[in-house]
């Protein structure tokens, strides 16, 4: 049998021939019988394989799935929870890093130096001031 | 209900409804993983995680393809991971030689006494490349574009790993059917 016209004969099943693809099938089988046994041969393939649908796992699958989506289910519940605290306070943090960044942006230009001192707006002592007597004097 | 009021019901907290959309879909993913990869407790396990793996899914399933096809998406992706696993084990021989299956039938007469039971078998015996088209496209139904979807070949490339799984398929069965019934 001709391998191209076996294939053309599977591919039947599975996609729309062309008018010439068609007209070829045909006549080959119109003159094979073999063809034609093949032909039967597939049909009755293809029923058998259509009748595999009603599979079926053990007995008790179905609430074997269930529990485990029960169980996924309270996960979700805890995890929404904690979920749900991170969103409400998300805002908060947001404002107090805005807030903090721009109280540190602020300090550095006030400052015109880079240092930590600056950000944190420490105030600037020189040496004179450490030796000031009457800074001294009121600090005592 | 519908699948659609299942799946909404489900996103509003109510998981019990899942049962439903089970019991509905386990016929459908069972031939699927079942001819993937024989009947068995890791068939079961196999169908198991594909619907977990949806429940999971389901805050993001925006119902661009059905239920039935997601499941089957995820049940044919598991099956042939776990075939690969399985050849990495080398539990399992690809391309079983029809003499083996034969002395298999007939040492195991009395225990086959389903036509299925020997169509699982010649379709376990093919290569998981062809496996995969036949039993997308003559078991489950769908259509050589949807195969050529789910595994990410071309249509030209489904059309003929089906003409070579048929044509192996034919040739496995007919002597299994001679022997199974004398």
């Amino acid at each position: 049998m001709d391998n191209k016209i076996k294939q053309l004969l599977y591919e039947s099943f599975d996609r729309e021939l062309n008018e010439k693809e068609k007209v070829i099938l045909n006549v080959a089988l119109t003159d094979s019988e073999e063809l034609q046994k093949e032909k039967e041969n597939i049909i009755r393939m293809r029923e058998k394989l259509s009748n595999q649908t009603e599979q079926r796992f053990g007995t008790s699958f179905v609430d074997r799935v269930m529990n485990k989506v029960q169980k996924i289910s309270k996960q979700k519940d805890r995890y929404e929870f904690f979920e749900n605290i991170y969103l409400l306070f998300r805002p908060v943090v947001i404002a107090a890093t805005i807030l903090i960044i721009t109280m540190v942006s602020l300090n550095f230009l006030k400052r015109e130096q880079i240092s930590l001192e600056g950000a944190i707006a420490v105030p600037e002592v020189t040496l004179s001031d450490a030796y000031d007597p009457i800074t001294n004097f009121n600090l005592e | 209900m519908t699948d659609e009021q299942i799946l909404q019901e489900i996103k509003k907290g109510n998981s019990s409804v899942y049962r439903e959309l089970v019991i509905r879909y386990e016929s459908q993913i069972a031939s699927t993983i079942i001819s993937m990869l024989g009947k068995g407790p890791e068939a079961e396990d196999i169908g198991q995680e594909v619907f977990i793996r949806f429940y999971k899914a389901i805050p993001r399933f925006r119902g661009e393809s059905s239920v039935g096809t997601y499941l089957t998406r995820i049940a044919i992706n598991l099956s042939l991971n776990e075939i690969k696993r399985r050849k990495r084990k080398k539990n399992i021989f690809i391309e079983k030689e029809i003499s083996e299956l034969i002395n298999y039938i007939d040492d195991n007469k009395q225990d086959l006494p389903e036509d299925k039971e020997m169509v699982n078998m010649a379709i376990q015996s093919l290569n998981p490349k062809f496996r995969s088209v036949l039993v997308l496209r003559l078991i489950d139904g769908y259509s050589t574009e949807e195969v050529a979807k789910f595994l990410k070949i071309p249509i030209g490339t489904v059309l003929s790993r089906l003409s070579r799984a048929q044509e192996k398929l034919k040739e496995k069965l007919t002597p299994l059917m001679e022997v199974s019934y004398g």
